[in-house]
């Protein structure tokens, strides 16, 4: 199942009509906030975190995670009609942290990476050939691997085609295959 | 042998689970998304980045690079502050970096957005429990008598502390939100007995009935800090994108707003259309692009990533949408401040026909509102213009030891103001570029901000806020000319104050971008930060500044360059001596700039061979007076960041820190 399943709207347009408010002016507040906070609350944690896995920086992820919810919000009443907005949420994020690291010149090297001793990493092998795969190839195998998402979600989300997908999938798991000596039938 | 798929559903999911999401809340995304939604890109302040603000705006074009044997060279001096290097003397603290048992991001603290100073020894800090990913968050009162070793106080609570003060003996002052029907409310805590209970009381904001749909508000820059009578607390209100005034958004029913509104003690005046567009077009926008009403042209549909303009700021009043047309659509068209639009007042609405106080409109303002109490229970406003709000920078509040200071910095430039007793305030002076310099206080009560300018690593001393001396410690770290300072936290207390600072090769620096050549003038990036130089048309420097991706009115050191009235995104040259605006680099020509240097060969080149990254490094510095510093540099690895405020402890200064991925702490324990 999507984990970025899309949350219905809740119109509410707010209009303060209350006696405190009664008189020449009426003050009017134009938006679902509602619908929003109850996005926000069920998809943050999930963009954040997919982000973090994909960008390997806690920190950059939760500023991407905020500038791209900032961004729904902004454009809440066509985002809330996507068949994901999670996924949109994850793609703007993506992008956003993309060009910031563009800017930096590349990845930090002062990385506020999640802390591995905390989180007593197990799987360092697979740990360090994830670390290997370029952005692409990594946002795919986190959307597939962590988030469960079919292709067609996947290219749904990253706003790519399926067939990129596939490509980008196929050669992640080559190259990690690779990496961690997994031996595979031949194609031909 | 497991297989690959399996392998990794295991492998993220059990990272995932451990990851501590960061986040700043609904109601911060919210308000920035009313900024963005008003057409506008309000600089956000990323966690413990000072000066770094990256715009998340892409242009459509990406212009060809000239080769380098076409680049102008500056063939004249650089231009500097001129400021007298700092004497350099042996440190006063021996500087360790140590392991932590206590894993760094479970420690917050508002030092962590502004690289505030403490305000003097502090045995208290608060975190966040442990816990796993579908477990409720809490928050937990720390002691600590050397940085190091952290044991529990009192019992863990439901969040909402973001800042504290434990410099008095026994005494914990904290201040933070709390959720309030579809809102928060501000809610200050005094305890006792070392966090096991708590006094707690609402600060009275009178955000009231606008609060729930209308008020934004931040933890961003909310303090509380105790002398030995009083206490203030200070927080910084978002407001609803105000400038002065409700703005878009609020409709006064029965009124034509569209040209925007301003405050004024007599109720909210009302702006009619303006008579002579084409000369505001003149005023405000590139030569040759008209001013045209309307919302600017949208050029690629459906990537939320490619923005028409770039603007900064605060916005005005008006629901009124204007933009300076590029006049042959191949550059983006820029947004304009609509109070930049208007014409005169043509109604004056008193508050109670709009149904609303002069409070209420104060709660809906972006400012910084200070409040007093001596008790840290009962709380009284007190109405000082201590400027705008900035995420990017927040405000400082600390006692010096004699005083309380107040350093706000604000979209029009910094503020300081002084109080003995937290009740009557003086405003005095800042130097020049200092809104986003941090503030502290030294052992004589003097006060001390440090900070970076065009590149250079400043610190200034005054012993009254009034008169100030600065000093250049670029040179005792000692970077190449291809090197910035970035990050940095400053700390004080009773016993001097220490400085850690993180500097990185600048790939903007590096790659040497082509400047944008205007004949007679030309505009040159140079670093990643938002710096830049003014040349002549024989490639002489005339002026520097570093104010290109920042959200405030930045000014060269010279006063040629000017960021653009409007704060979209241009920039202004401008005759030192008349003031009058003799060219205009628009934010496209400069993102385009960008855009080209990263498409070169070069910039290709920079990236291979640096896969992950530019070089960076930290170094610690310290000071008794702010003239004389000692300096060594961490050994720390990469991967290292700040996790967490800094804390003034009884043995001396800690900062938390990630080194290495790991959890670890930097600790200055006193030579003497």
């Amino acid at each position: 199942m999507n984990p970025f399943e899309r949350v219905l709207p809740v119109d509410r347009t707010l209009a303060r009509t209350d006696a405190s408010w009664s008189g020449v002016t009426t003050i009017v507040a134009l938006h679902t906030e509602l619908a929003f906070e109850a996005f926000y609350a069920g998809q943050r944690d999930s963009v954040m975190r997919a982000l973090a896995l994909t960008l390997h920086d806690t920190d950059l992820a939760a500023d991407a995670t905020d500038e791209a919810m900032a961004r729904a919000y902004a454009r809440w009443r066509t985002v809330q009609q996507l068949q994901s907005p999670g996924g949109w949420v994850y793609r703007v994020g993506l992008n956003w942290a993309r060009s910031v690291l563009r800017r930096r010149g590349g990845p930090r090297r002062r990385v506020h990476e999640i802390d591995e001793q905390s989180l007593e990493v197990r799987d360092h092998e697979l740990h360090r050939a994830l670390l290997r795969l370029d952005l692409d190839r990594r946002a795919v195998v986190v959307c597939r691997y962590f988030l469960g998402m079919s292709e067609d979600e996947i290219a749904q989300s990253l706003d790519i085609k399926p067939g990129t997908v596939k490509s980008r999938l196929h050669r992640a798991l080559r190259q990690l295959e690779d990496q961690l000596g997994y031996t595979r039938e031949e194609e031909g | 042998m497991k297989s690959l798929e399996e392998r990794l559903s295991g492998h993220l999911g059990e990272r995932a689970a451990a990851i501590e999401p960061i986040e700043q809340g609904v109601e911060y995304v919210m308000t920035e998304g009313r900024r963005k939604r008003n057409g506008r890109v309000l600089v956000m302040g990323a966690a413990a980045s000072i000066a770094v603000i990256a715009v998340a705006v892409a242009t459509v074009a990406v212009f060809g690079h000239r080769t380098r044997d076409d680049a102008v060279k500056p063939a004249s001096a650089p231009i500097t502050l001129g400021l007298a290097p700092a004497t350099e003397v042996d440190p006063t603290f021996e500087w360790t970096v140590e392991t932590s048992a206590m894993p760094a991001g479970q420690f917050g603290s508002a030092a962590y957005w502004a690289g505030a100073s403490s305000n003097g020894l502090s045995r208290y800090t608060f975190g966040t429990v442990a816990h796993a990913a579908d477990e409720p968050r809490e928050q937990q009162l720390y002691s600590t008598i050397d940085g190091v070793d952290y044991q529990a106080a009192g019992i863990a609570f439901d969040p909402w502390i973001s800042e504290l003060d434990s410099s008095r003996p026994s005494t914990v002052y904290a201040i933070g939100t709390v959720p309030d029907d579809l809102a928060f409310s501000y809610q200050t805590g005094v305890s006792l007995d070392g966090g096991a209970t708590w006094a707690k009381s609402a600060l009275p904001l009178d955000l009231g009935q606008v609060r729930a749909d209308l008020g934004g508000l931040s933890t961003v820059g909310a303090q509380v800090v105790a002398s030995d009578t009083d206490v203030v607390a200070i927080v910084q209100t978002i407001g609803f994108t105000c400038n002065g005034g409700p703005c878009q958004g609020l409709l006064l029913e029965g009124h034509d707003t569209q040209y925007g509104t301003q405050v004024t003690a007599d109720g909210i005046e009302i702006f009619g259309a303006p008579d002579d567009i084409d000369a505001i077009g003149k005023r405000e926008c590139p030569p040759g692009w008209p001013l045209v009403k309307g919302p600017a042209r949208e050029f690629v549909d459906g990537d939320p990533n490619v923005a028409t303009t770039i603007a900064f700021g605060p916005g005005g009043s008006g629901t009124a949408e204007w933009h300076c047309e590029s006049p042959d659509g191949s550059d983006p068209d820029l947004w304009l401040d609509p109070s930049r639009v208007h014409g005169d007042v043509v109604e004056t609405v008193p508050f109670a026909d709009a149904g609303l106080a002069a409070d209420t409109i104060k709660a809906l303002q972006m400012a910084v509102r200070v409040f007093h109490s001596t008790d840290a229970v009962s709380w009284t406003e007190v109405d000082i213009a201590a400027g705008g709000g900035n995420s990017g920078s927040p405000p400082t509040l600390l006692w010096t030891g004699t005083e309380f200071a107040l350093h706000a910095a604000g979209f029009g430039g910094g503020q300081l103001w002084l109080s003995p007793d937290g009740l009557t305030w003086q405003q005095a002076t800042v130097p020049d570029g200092s809104s986003q310099m941090a503030l502290g206080a030294l052992p004589d009560g003097s006060l001390l901000m440090v900070g970076t300018r065009v590149g250079e690593l400043v610190a200034y001393t005054s012993p009254d806020g009034l008169t100030w001396h600065g000093v250049t410690l670029s040179g005792l770290v000692g970077l190449d000319g291809s090197w910035r300072f970035g990050t940095f936290q400053l700390m004080t207390d009773q016993t001097g104050g220490s400085l850690i600072v993180q500097a990185g090769q600048d790939s903007v620096a590096l790659l040497e971008p082509q400047p944008i050549d205007h004949g007679r003038f030309q505009l040159q990036l140079t670093d990643g930060q938002g710096g830049a130089s003014l040349l002549d048309s024989d490639g002489n420097v005339i002026d520097r500044y570093d104010g290109l991706w920042r959200g405030t009115n930045a000014a060269g050191i010279n006063g040629w360059l000017q960021n653009a009235s409007s704060l979209n995104g241009s920039v202004n040259v401008v005759d030192p001596a008349t003031g009058e605006v003799l060219d205009v680099f628009t934010g496209s020509e400069v993102q385009q700039a960008s855009d080209a240097m990263w498409s070169s060969p070069e910039a290709e080149q920079m990236n291979t061979q640096f896969p992950m990254g530019l070089p960076t490094a930290y170094w610690v510095l310290d000071t008794v007076d702010g003239v004389h510093w000692g300096v060594i540099r961490l050994d720390v690895g990469a991967n290292t960041g700040f996790a967490g405020g800094g804390q003034a402890t009884a043995a001396g200064h800690s900062y938390r820190m990630y080194v290495n991925g790991g959890s670890a702490v930097v600790i200055g324990r006193r030579t003497s």
